[in-house]
């Protein structure tokens, strides 16, 4: 009986420890999590952890400190590049590891292995673009460079080192309770680090850039309303537009022709795929603003450099600040966990910044099979060849599935023409078997990496034009200011030459005429250096006017954010860096000033008006007319006008939308022209569910005012602080996995998108930098985030507050290891 | 009751140092079980409470250590992610389910020693 007791006494805490270990369901080991030693509460920084500590590397070649200031920024002083690189390799690896292995993961398409089969569309979609293929280019092209391949070694070696690598598979040092708290509560691993992994991380950056196009619904859209429509209301030039060089610019050089070839009407629409390609959400998000003004137009007489790349925010943050000193090196900045080198920054001779150039350079061709087989398609008067490579994708608790990805010379057939994509009873002329072929030119060989790695050791202009000639994908607007009083932009890229029109639209694949012929030579893209007008910007605008000879397009150039920051940089004189401050924190909703006096000019006055329980229509009436166009952060007005806009514009576009067919409405610029310059009775402008019934700009305006009223109304009864810009907008910091007890919510900031100071929901000014060029450099910093990527430490987000009042940290650039050491809070003594 | 003390007190000494150097999270059901084995209770439900308060002072005593030393940055995140209203309710909560483990095996050492 005692036995049977005692049986019964421990069955019940063993079945509860198994559990507890080894999880249930989706649940990951609580048992693991909560011991509080080895579970979350290892991850609880302490005194202790911020101590400095000597470490001991096998190999005699490395030697160097590692500084941290009071805000947890490393300034490493190596002896030499290798031991720079691998510190910088070790502190990244201490501080943002699992940021690192999640971004390389879901480039890669390995998120079904951690996550589940959720993720199993997600991982094709990265696989069909052939991210790895791409990556794998990069690191063969790495491994002819034998400086760079020594410098990304050298990284990934300190990243192995902090693990505790041994070099056998998978084997690594570092305990359970050393995890970063996110792989004990996904329930994983970490990995060691690779030279593919870095190749992965710029390819996903690249990706993130230039990883969409809207070819298929401008495909549609010319099936849909014909070529003179279509060229009114998607101009690829529309009036007004503020290049990124100024008009002085003379292209006097020998361009390189091209034969042109027609634009092919489809016959059937395209489905739409925005559900498998996610990654068309970052469109119209992301973005970024850099400028630099010339000494005569500042007060102290030295050029400033001003930068602030627009990303989706996210803790951990997307950048690293750190310095990184060695003997022919000394420069400052943010870094990419996962890739050497410094990518936006200064050194003690320029500055230098970027800009997502926007050029469409990812384009789709039509393939003609021979057979069933696809082992040959028509090129010409020929058959090509294809290749195939079988991707396997493992899945959490499941077993992997494949996928067999065929290529052709363009690039992978992400879309095969199954019935995946189609649903022939609702519409039978949905393109019935389009193989499409992705070329998109992140799969070329090239090697960015090099090009941070020399404008980190840049001196002067020629310097720096050297070093950005590495540069391919993604296309960047390069700004650069030297203390020798050099300012200078250059849109740079890979950019293939296109005859006019081509990949605006889905090629024809069989059509050589369709194909890419050369690309334009590197001096030969849109740059200036010294204006007349003393500063050069860029905001992601069209790159030129219309003298420059070759052809380009965009899914999505900016008309806004440019024309605000060269009217100010025009009109101000004596530019101080508060100035500087002031103008990336500028909320002038231009848009708005352009559009919103019309709209107003429609809707009924409320004076005309008897009725008295209309008080919400004359509030807000009076609110949106007397306002100053100020997305401000407590401002009402910007709420009731991005209601009103979003429903306007759905209203007027509602022909550009179907829920199967892929279809994109015209750009806010152009539907602005639209409602300023268009006859009130403009086809377009009536609504389709109203069909016995023609509405005019007019009463379109009316009716969506009188919906704003409506949604006003119903906000202020449940809570009227909702309206208040901030609140209605919500910028979400959100965690990377979308923990929310690990994100930063309703951060209290105006601005938005098309705004200077874009901060929308999820994007954001990522890093706000601005760089006097004096001796010594004077210079300031702010990212949504903090240094640390560890939730249990205070230096996990302790800059979000900061940024969103619009201050920012003074950045300690030193000369000497002497004032690193004397400002250190703590050292890190690497020694082999 | 004083032997009831004692092995109260050695038990989360033990205990204490356990969790703190190996790597098991479980150990503490282990140590209660063989405690109740070597140093026997006098009733079985003085065993289970034996078992349930070295479980609970110690887990609790880890806790709020590295806690007070971290100013609750880490646990509060925790408790929230757990959708607890405080970091001390997740950890009450937590140790006493580990208690009730170690209450158990502490009694089933009990039974096991009982003529």
């Amino acid at each position: 009986m005692r036995y049977l007791k005692s049986f019964i006494a421990l069955i019940i805490p063993i079945v509860l420890i198994y559990y507890l270990n080894n999880g249930f369901g989706s649940f990951p080991s609580l048992g693991r999590i909560m011991d509080p030693v080895h579970g979350y509460m290892a991850n609880a920084e302490t005194k202790k952890d911020l101590g400095s500590k000597d470490i001991k590397i096998g190999n005699k070649e490395i030697k160097g400190n590692v500084y941290f200031d009071d805000r947890l920024v490393p300034h490493i002083y190596a002896e030499n590049d290798q031991s720079l690189y691998f510190l910088q390799g070790y502190v990244t690896a201490q501080y943002r590891l699992w940021q690192m292995d999640i971004q390389t993961r879901a480039a890669s398409g390995r998120l079904s292995e951690i996550f589940g089969e959720n993720f199993i569309p997600y991982d094709l979609e990265q696989r069909r673009k052939e991210m790895v293929y791409a990556a794998e280019i990069a690191v063969e092209e790495l491994k002819k460079d034998p400086v760079m391949l020594r410098c990304i070694q050298a990284y990934t070696d300190g990243v192995n080192e902090f693990l505790g690598y041994s070099g056998k598979e998978n084997e690594l040092g570092i305990t359970y309770a050393e995890y970063p708290i996110e792989f004990k509560l996904i329930d994983y691993k970490p990995e060691p680090w690779t030279l593919l992994k870095t190749a992965l991380l710029l390819k996903y950056m690249a990706n993130t850039l230039t990883g969409f196009d809207d070819d298929m619904e401008t495909t549609n859209l010319l099936k849909l309303l014909g070529e003179e429509d279509f060229n009114l209301l998607y101009p690829d030039r529309p009036s007004g537009i503020d290049p990124i060089i100024p008009s002085e610019k003379k292209y006097d050089f020998e361009y390189i022709q091209r034969d042109t070839s027609n634009i092919i009407y489809t016959d059937h629409y395209y489905k739409k795929v925005i559900d498998i390609f996610e990654t068309q959400h970052e469109k119209n998000q992301v973005g970024s603003n850099n400028w630099v003004v010339d000494s005569t137009k500042t007060k102290n007489g030295f050029p400033i450099l001003c930068n602030d790349p627009h990303l989706q925010l996210n803790l951990p943050s997307l950048w690293y600040e750190v310095q990184l000193h060695a003997p022919e090196v000394n420069c400052y900045g943010v870094s990419l966990p996962g890739a050497p080198g410094i990518v936006i920054g200064f050194n003690d001779s320029i500055a230098w910044g970027v800009t997502n150039a926007q050029v469409d350079v990812r384009d789709w061709y039509t393939i003609q099979f021979k057979d069933e087989k696809r082992a040959e398609y028509k090129y010409g008067e020929e058959w090509k060849k294809t290749n195939s490579r079988i991707e396997i994708i493992a899945v959490k608790n499941k077993e992997p599935i494949s996928d067999t990805v065929i290529y052709t010379h363009y690039g992978p057939i992400v879309y095969e023409g199954n019935e995946k994509f189609m649903d022939e009873k609702k519409h039978p002329e949905i393109s019935q078997r389009a193989n499409l072929a992705m070329r998109w030119t992140a799969h070329l060989p090239s090697e960015e990496v090099k090009t941070f790695y020399l404008l980190n050791r840049a001196k002067n202009y020629d310097d720096y034009r050297k070093a950005i000639s590495f540069f391919d994908c993604p296309g960047q607007n390069f700004i650069f200011g030297a203390h020798n009083g050099d300012i200078a932009i250059t849109q740079q890229g890979k950019f293939p030459i296109k005859y006019p029109g081509q990949g605006r639209f889905i090629l024809n694949g069989s059509d050589p005429n369709d194909d890419y012929k050369d690309f334009i030579p590197n001096e030969q893209n849109p740059n200036i250096k010294n204006p007349a007008r003393g500063f050069c910007s860029s905001a992601n605008q069209h790159p030129t006017d219309s003298t420059y000879p070759y052809y380009y397009t965009s899914y999505d150039f900016e008309f806004y954010r440019n024309r605000v920051i060269n009217n100010e940089l025009t009109r101000k004189q004596n530019i101080t860096i508060e100035d500087m401050q002031n103008l990336q924190q500028n909320n002038f909703n231009m848009l708005a000033s352009e559009v919103l006096p019309k709209l107003i000019s429609q809707v009924l006055d409320p004076k005309l008006i008897s009725n008295s329980e209309i008080e919400t229509y004359v509030s807000v009436y009076n609110t949106l007319s007397n306002w100053n166009y100020y997305n401000h952060a407590d401002s009402l007005a910007p709420t009731y006008f991005q209601i009103w806009w979003d429903t306007l514009y759905d209203m007027l576009w509602d022909e550009m939308y179907d829920d199967e067919i892929a279809f994109v409405k015209p750009n806010f610029y152009n539907t602005a022209q639209a409602i300023n310059m268009f006859p009130d009775d403009y086809k377009y402008f009536d609504l389709l569910k109203t069909q016995d019934q023609k509405e005019t700009l007019k009463g379109i305006v009316r009716l969506s005012f009188d919906n704003l009223v409506e949604i006003v109304d119903s906000i202020n009864k449940k809570d009227a602080s909702q309206l208040i810009w901030y609140l209605h907008k919500g910028t979400d910091i959100m965690h990377i996995s979308q923990i929310p007890a690990f994100s930063r919510t309703d951060i209290h900031n105006g601005g938005y998108k098309n705004i200077v100071n874009a901060t929308s929901e999820t994007h954001g000014p990522s890093w706000r930098m601005i760089v006097e060029l004096s001796d010594p450099i004077n210079a300031y910093g702010i990212f949504p985030g903090g240094q640390s990527g560890n939730p249990g430490s205070i230096y996990f987000d302790n800059f979000v507050d900061t940024w969103a009042s619009g201050k920012y940290n003074y950045l300690n650039f030193y000369k000497e290891e002497s004032e690193a050491k004397k400002n250190a809070k703590f050292t890190l003594t690497f020694k082999g | 009751m004083k032997k009831f003390l004692m092995n109260v007190l050695i038990g989360t000494a033990i205990c204490f140092l356990a969790q703190t150097y190996l790597q098991q999270w479980w150990i503490f059901a282990a140590i209660t079980f063989i405690i109740s084995l070597l140093l026997p209770y006098s009733s079985g439900i003085r065993s289970f409470f034996a078992g349930l308060f070295i479980v609970f002072i110690s887990w609790m005593f880890l806790y709020i250590f590295r806690d007070m030393a971290n100013d609750s940055v880490m646990s509060d995140k925790i408790a929230n992610l757990f959708s607890m209203k405080s970091n001390y309710l997740l950890f009450t909560i937590v140790a006493f389910v580990m208690g009730l483990i170690g209450g158990l095996t502490s009694l089933s050492a009990y039974f096991l020693r009982k003529k």
